[in-house]
C-alpha cells in the first residue's frame, strides 16, 4: 500500500487505512505530519470522517476543558488580586514610615513664621521652592524676596 | 467568543477531534487527553480561528498534537537525541551518510540508496543530501515546513544508516 503519492500528498488508500488503523506508528506519524500542514490532504481526510465513522470519547470532554479553563482563569485572575495586594501592603508600608510625607519645612511651616535654618537661608533654591509650595497650598509667602533684598 | 459559546463549540466537535486523535495515536485514553489539550490551545488562540472552519481548525490542532505526540514516541524508540539534530551522532564515523559519500564506491552506493527512498522522505532528501540545498531551501522547495523537513531529514539518515549496516552484514564486514 502506498501511504503518499508522487507529490508527496496522503494516497486515498493512505487515508483509508489511516482511518481504519491500518497504519504502522511510523505510517501514522507520517500522516499526521502530512496532516498538520497540508490544507488540500486536510480538506480531503474531513471529508472522509462521516458520521458513521465518528467515534466519541468515553467522557464528555465538555466539563473538564471548562474546569480546566476555569482554574486557569482563577490562577490568573487571582495571580494579578495577589500582586495588587502586595503592591497596596508596600504602599502602606511607605506610607506609615512617612516615605510619601512632604519635607518637615513644609510640613511646619507656617503663614508669616519664616522657619529657614541657616543652612536653608544661605540656599535661594530653596526658599524659591518654599514659596511655590505654598503657593500651590494658598499660602502664598514673599519672605524669601525680602531675605534676598527684595531681588 | 465566551467561554459558554466555546463550551458548546467543544460539545459540538469532541468527537471530530477525539476521533482525529485516536485514528493517529491508536490509544483512547491517550487520546481523550489530546483531544483535551487540543480544546484548551484552541481557547488560548480562539481569535485566530477563521470564521466559518472552526471543524478545519480544530482537526489542524489534533493533528499537530498527535504528531507532537507520535514524534516524541518515536525518538524515544529510535534512542534520538531529537529531530532538530540531523546528525546520526550514535555511528561510528565510517557510517555517516556524509563520509560515505567520500568514498568512491560509497558515492553512488548512496546515490542509489537516496532514490530508492520512499515518499515523504524521497523529495526532500534528493534536495537537502544530492542537490546539497540547506534545510531552509529544501522546505521552500517542497512546501513544506522547515521543521517537518528536518523531521524527514533525520529518519531519511536512521533509514539509510540501518540500510547501510545491513549491507555491511550481508557482505561480511561486520
Amino acid at each position: 500500500m502506498e501511504l503518499f503519492d508522487e507529490k508527496g500528498c496522503l494516497t486515498d488508500e493512505g487515508l483509508h487505512a489511516l482511518i481504519a488503523g491500518e497504519l504502522d506508528e511510523l505510517g501514522r506519524l507520517e500522516a499526521a505530519e502530512h496532516l498538520s500542514y497540508c490544507d488540500r490532504c486536510m480538506d480531503r481526510y474531513m471529508n472522509m470522517l462521516t458520521p458513521e465513522v465518528i467515534e466519541q470519547p468515553a467522557h464528555s470532554l465538555a466539563t473538564p476543558v471548562a474546569r480546566t479553563l476555569w482554574v486557569q482563569l482563577m490562577q490568573s485572575t487571582l495571580g494579578r488580586s495577589a500582586i495588587a495586594a502586595v503592591a497596596a501592603m508596600l504602599a502602606l508600608t511607605f506610607w506609615a514610615n512617612g516615605l510619601f510625607n512632604l519635607p518637615q519645612t513644609l510640613k511646619n511651616r507656617q503663614p508669616g513664621k519664616p522657619q529657614t535654618t541657616q543652612t536653608q537661608q544661605a540656599n535661594p533654591l530653596h526658599d524659591a521652592w518654599e514659596a511655590c509650595s505654598d503657593f500651590w497650598t494658598g499660602n502664598m509667602n514673599f519672605d524669601f524676596f525680602h531675605s534676598n533684598g527684595g531681588k | 467568543m465566551t467561554t459558554a459559546e466555546f463550551t458548546a463549540l467543544v460539545q459540538q466537535y469532541q468527537g471530530l477531534v477525539y476521533t482525529v486523535c485516536n485514528q493517529m495515536v491508536r490509544d483512547p485514553s491517550v487520546a481523550e487527553d489530546l483531544a483535551q489539550d487540543t480544546f484548551l490551545s484552541a481557547w488560548r488562540s480562539i481569535d485566530r480561528c477563521p470564521e466559518g472552519y472552526e471543524k478545519q481548525w480544530l482537526a489542524r490542532i489534533a493533528a499537530n498534537k498527535a504528531r507532537d505526540h507520535l514524534k516524541s514516541a518515536w525518538n524515544r524508540k529510535v534512542d534520538s537525541p531529537g529531530d532538530d539534530i540531523l546528525s546520526l551522532s550514535g555511528a561510528p564515523p565510517d557510517e555517516q551518510p556524509e563520509e560515505l559519500t567520500l568514498q568512491k564506491d560509497g558515492e553512488n552506493y548512496l546515490t542509489e540508496l537516496i532514490l530508492a527512498l520512499r515518499e515523504p522522505y524521497l523529495t526532500p532528501a534528493k534536495l537537502y543530501f544530492l542537490g546539497e540545498h540547506t534545510v531552509d531551501e529544501t522546505a521552500r522547495i517542497c512546501g513544506r515546513p522547515p521543521k517537518t523537513v528536518s523531521a524527514q531529514l533525520f529518519r531519511a539518515k536512521k533509514m539509510l544508516q540501518q540500510q547501510i549496516q545491513e549491507r555491511r552484514v550481508q557482505d561480511g564486514a561486520v
